[in-house]
């Protein structure tokens, strides 16, 4: 005769197949058992990003900890001016161009950065095998009500991970830009020397669903494998426009359009490798409270 | 099986394989990754009685279940069942092979392990595929048969080479899981009285 426990294991285990063929409508409640079985994993999946973010720098190779540090120092300057400098271009490329149309607008009225106002969160998980998965951050607490959906996220290095797609007391889940919903982003082609008369290398990026994102423009633009692209897409927050959102992979002949090129990119903070991000609040962007 | 033992260790590992898994992860490989939670339930697959086993299994699926990603394909829905099932299966065909096994030597936890990782990998393959031949779940599209089983091989590889460390230190706390309940002697002994 069968015991009990072996009795609820085949229920239990009858249901779990159930549950599995079951049609996603009851996705709802499962996300929310799954917030409830994380409840006490979090504290260890934390523990874990910070030991991973101990142990990663020893790949780095030689040099003290102070050099580290100062080499660190010198990058986060050196991006924040040259975030500052993308910005400010793509400002002057937008001014020029209603200068050219309306000639009458003062070049000075853009021209006034306002750095954003960002909330750091942890990243509590992560799949480390898909590009595309979202991640989970620590949920807010001090930050109650400042975070809401669409707010962009962004690594530590000033570069675009993703928007806000869910907002939870337990966590927060965001949706990495290479992600099939995301949907096609609009971006432009960074130069390090590049003449002000001379416009932008537009091109539109879709995520295809395999963490990378393609884009298919005229031979002509001269783009190379490496090159950044940053954000210059209106349907997105003005404060983050010109922050790198993409690197140049790979660029492939079209064999039904010789003339144009497809140029496929990987996001330029891959999801699985991001361990503190911050939340770039589209509330504080209203102003103070 | 003393759970107050086994449900800790099975947060702390789960926990750890979702943070520090990609430090691991081996990318030419299909990006295959050591599992801690699957060297545990092949110990206590080894071990345990045959319910508390599968019980194991079953709780360490839903825990890997409920990890962000787990979904595969970037997809939002989560679908809590793959992994236990998996897992569940796993153990289970532990259970079968264990018989023919030295169970309380590394070297035997060391192969098991990559076992338990494997089968588990290859049951929440075949459930995914099913689940997107299924017309109403809107499931991602599963990856190529080649891919899933070149990482499911690396996974296996990537989990028997951290059970020669984790496994070792399993082994030498299996006494304070009070394992001596398994039924297999007992069993024995038991149809021989009657």
């Amino acid at each position: 005769m069968l015991s009990k426990r072996r009795l609820a294991l085949g229920f239990v285990l009858l249901l779990t197949g159930v549950s599995v063929v079951l049609p996603p409508g009851q996705s709802g409640l499962s996300a929310d058992l799954a917030d409830l079985l994380r409840v006490p994993q979090m504290p260890f999946a934390r523990m874990g990003v910070l030991l991973d973010d101990w142990l990663r720098p020893a790949h780095d190779g030689p040099g003290g900890a102070k050099a580290r540090e100062h080499l660190e120092l010198v990058q986060r300057e050196r991006d924040t001016w040259a975030r500052l400098f993308r910005q400010e271009r793509i400002r002057a490329d937008a001014l020029s161009q209603r200068v050219r149309l309306l000639e009458s607008l003062p070049d000075s009225a853009l021209r006034a950065p306002v750095p954003p106002t960002t909330l750091v969160r942890v990243v509590t998980g992560r799949a480390v095998r898909d590009a595309t998965a979202r991640i989970e951050l620590q949920p807010p607490d001090e930050s109650q009500g400042r975070v809401r959906t669409g707010d962009v996220v962004i690594a530590a290095d000033r570069l675009l991970v993703g928007r806000l797609e869910r907002v939870g007391p337990l966590r927060l889940l965001v949706r990495p830009v290479a992600h099939p919903d995301s949907g096609p982003v609009e971006v432009a082609v960074i130069r390090t020397v590049q003449s002000l008369d001379r416009p932008l290398d537009r091109l539109l990026l879709q995520p295809d669903g395999t963490g990378v994102l393609h884009a298919d423009v005229d031979r002509r633009i001269d783009i190379q494998v490496g090159d950044r692209l940053m954000l210059t897409d209106p349907s997105w927050p003005g404060r983050v426009q010109g922050l790198v959102l993409a690197v140049v992979q790979a660029l492939e002949p079209i064999d039904d359009a010789p003339l144009r090129q497809r140029v496929i990119a990987v996001p330029a903070a891959p999801p699985q490798s991001v361990v503190q991000v911050a939340v770039v609040s589209s509330q504080a962007e209203a102003g103070p409270p | 099986m003393r759970w107050i033992i086994f449900v800790p260790v099975l947060l702390v590992f789960a926990g750890l394989d979702a943070g520090v898994g990609g430090l691991f992860s081996i990318s030419w490989l299909g990006g295959a990754a050591p599992s801690l939670v699957a060297v545990l339930v092949a110990f206590v697959a080894l071990q345990a009685s045959a319910t508390s086993a599968l019980w194991a299994g079953w709780w360490a699926g839903l825990l890997l279940d409920a990890a962000p990603g787990s979904g595969g394909g970037g997809t939002a829905v989560v679908v809590l069942g793959p992994a236990a099932l998996g897992m569940t299966a796993a153990a289970w065909f532990v259970l079968l092979c264990r018989g023919m096994l030295f169970r309380s030597r590394a070297v035997t936890l060391i192969v098991v392990a990559g076992v338990v990782a494997a089968s588990a990998a290859l049951a929440v393959a075949s459930i995914r595929t099913l689940r997107f031949w299924l017309p109403w779940t809107e499931a991602a599209i599963p990856q190529p048969a080649s891919d899933v089983l070149l990482r499911l091989c690396g996974d296996a590889v990537a989990t028997s080479l951290l059970a020669i460390l984790v496994g070792w230190a399993l082994l030498l706390t299996s006494r304070r899981w009070r394992f001596e309940t398994s039924p297999g002697r007992l069993d024995y002994a038991g149809r021989r009285g009657g």
